[in-house]
């Protein structure tokens, strides 16, 4: 098995172990208001730059300051509640970026970036990253402030490849640290029938706009770090 | 209950009679809810999101129909014969690319119009009414329905054009029909002036007559629809006059607009030491006989410059030509050249090596140290989410 399908097989292995565990343990501690569905997951859809740095300049030779975009997807599951505070649990995040630039050429056996071909360069990211989270929901379930902070931290994994012209140049996979804090507002008060009967049809808690600061760190080998960069998106709690 | 004024109060008021969770609403939440509440109602109502999956499902739906229902307007009634086209040659050669299949649709081209050999169809034919030995062949344009009898009558009102011979059924079941006089570059199917070409249909009536213009029953005839396309396309535009690259150079162009399903063939003439000399082609010749470099359906090409491609050194250039090939294989000739040049690159890669960094397709960035690192931080999390667990089943 190659090694991006042993990562993946592993995340859905943690993925589908905390997901029974929050199903299967009606704990007493989770937050459920009366008339309304548990919480469990939090999915968040993460639109916002990243700039790999890769320990070199590599990078911004070629793609200069290109920020993607990162499009990712997040599954966060609620493992345990601490109380007056917010769950505490596990997330999975995967991501996509696509760089491209028109390959530099050479003078003098030297990189020439000011005179390039019509060649074209690309540069695919994908990372995958598995979190611990602790979500802060106090404000928003105790005071009727709706604003969730969350905390995140984990590893990230960045599967890399480079292309020109249509041929691999090379690929690769680093490893690194991530961390996260998102801000999230919670679109609940702005019509509340209706976000009552989105739970009550179709299980969705709160719905939230979120703005998250983020970094990579630590990156081994050849690094693919942003070690400050945020992403915005939509996220449902359910 | 108290009567509040104001219309941020109002929905507040509201909000508190609809909730039945006894959740506090704040001041905060009374001045964003007036605002915002237009702005998120489709994101938060059910009623309005399931709009979009409506009218997508509307649109889909409608899409389908709408050409279905404009094409079955002008299919005439297909007889209970079957026929399947065996084999479609001319001087004797297998016509490239036509078969069954393809009849109705790449049909014939106008080198099979022009060429003086002749082109033969061989069909085989099922469900034969008993004690029928042959058949009669008429042709019909695309509104012509040659089952009925006034569009076979005598005179100057007939619409279909008997072919004239009465074709024996053979072993098998199979008729050899001569397209003979059909495919004669004066006569109509291949005088058509429509772009994407012209639908004809081959009736063939097994009703024992030898010219059959009396009325037919449904068992007694089958037609075959067929298409001839013999105009040539528009040559493509090329979007830019040069190009450069290393392993590969990028092309570009712009398709003829309304020329049906186009692909686009690309010819690199012989190098040259600038681009101000030009090859052996032209812009405006025909394409040449010796094969394209390379072949694709979308409006973009990357020409290898070794290998098979262009076979340039570095610092050199050659012309490059492209055409249009509809589906009926109709060829333009070729368009304006594109001057394409190769250079030394570099890219990423490169720019890691210079600065003492592997990049390789072997996954250099992966290193013994690296997998134990990564094996040592996957089994360290899973540890931590097992201890989550058990605390959390206490």
């Amino acid at each position: 098995m190659s090694t991006p399908m042993r990562v993946t097989a592993l995340l859905m292995a943690l993925g589908v172990l905390g997901a029974t565990e929050s199903a299967s343990a009606q704990y007493s501690d989770e937050y459920r208001p009366r008339g309304e569905s548990p919480e469990r997951f939090d999915w968040q859809l993460h639109v916002g730059p990243y700039t790999p740095y890769v320990g070199s300049d590599a990078f911004r030779q070629i793609f200069g300051g290109d920020g993607g975009p990162m499009l990712a997807m997040e599954l966060d599951t609620h493992i345990v509640r601490i109380p007056y505070v917010g769950p505490l649990g596990i997330g999975v995040r995967g991501g996509w970026a696509r760089y491209r630039a028109r390959a530099c050429g050479v003078a003098d056996g030297t990189l020439d970036c000011d005179n390039r071909s019509d060649e074209r360069e690309k540069f695919v990211l994908l990372p995958v990253t598995v979190m611990a989270i602790l979500k802060m929901d106090v404000l928003a379930r105790e005071l009727g402030v709706p604003l969730v902070i969350t905390g995140k931290v984990g590893l990230d994994t960045f599967f890399w490849r480079s292309r020109r012209g249509g041929s691999t140049q090379g690929s690769g996979r680093s490893l690194g640290m991530r961390w996260g804090v998102m801000f999230a507002l919670e679109l609940d008060f702005i019509e509340r029938r209706a976000a009552r009967r989105l739970d009550e049809d179709w299980g969705i808690n709160h719905t939230f706009l979120f703005l998250e600061l983020y970094g990579s760190v630590f990156g081994t080998s050849i690094p693919m770090r942003d070690t400050f960069t945020w992403s915005a998106g939509l996220g449902l709690t359910f | 209950m108290t009567i509040c004024h104001g219309r941020g109060r109002r929905h507040a008021v509201l909000a508190r009679m609809s909730d039945t969770s006894a959740h506090r609403v704040t001041s905060f939440e009374n001045h964003l809810a007036a605002g915002l509440a237009k702005l998120a109602r489709p994101l938060l109502d059910k009623r309005e999101l399931m709009r979009i999956p409506r009218a997508m499902a509307l649109f889909t739906l409608a899409s389908m129909a709408l050409p279905a229902a404009a094409s079955a307007q002008t299919v005439p009634p297909q007889g209970n014969i079957t026929a399947n086209l065996v084999e479609a040659t001319i001087g004797g050669a297998a016509i490239p690319n036509l078969d069954n299949a393809t009849l109705d649709e790449r049909g014939f081209n106008l080198s099979e119009c022009d060429a003086a050999e002749t082109v033969v169809l061989t069909i085989a034919l099922g469900n034969l009414p008993a004690g029928r030995t042959f058949v009669d062949a008429w042709v019909g344009e695309s509104g012509d329905d040659c089952a009925t009898t006034a569009a076979r009558v005598n005179g100057d009102q007939r619409q279909c054009v008997h072919l004239g011979d009465d074709l024996d059924i053979e072993a098998d079941n199979e008729v050899t029909i001569t397209l003979d006089a059909l495919m004669n570059p004066d006569d109509p199917a291949c005088g058509g002036t429509a772009a994407q070409g012209e639908t004809f249909r081959l009736y063939l009536f097994a009703t024992g007559a030898t010219e059959t213009t009396a009325a037919v029953t449904v068992a007694e005839y089958v037609y075959v629809p067929f298409k001839v396309d013999a105009n040539v396309p528009d040559e493509p535009t090329p979007s830019d006059d040069t190009s450069s690259g290393d392993e590969t150079i990028p092309i570009r162009w712009s398709s003829p607009t309304d020329q049906g399903t186009l692909s686009f063939n690309v010819y690199v003439d012989t190098p040259v030491s600038s681009c101000a000399e030009l090859g052996a082609l032209r812009a405006g010749d025909p394409a040449p006989a010796d094969g394209a470099a390379s072949t694709t359906s979308g409006t973009a090409a990357n020409v290898r410059t070794s290998g098979g491609g262009a076979n340039l050194a570095i610092g050199q250039s050659a012309q490059a030509y492209v055409t249009s090939v509809d589906l009926a294989g109709n060829e333009s000739v070729l368009s304006s050249a594109i001057c394409i040049t190769r250079i030394e690159t570099a890219g990423f890669c490169d720019a890691l090596a210079a600065g003492g960094e592997e990049c390789t397709n072997t996954c250099a960035a992966s290193v013994p140290r690296t997998r134990t690192a990564t094996g040592a931080a996957w089994f360290g999390l899973l540890g931590l989410i097992l201890v989550v667990r058990r605390r959390a089943r206490r």
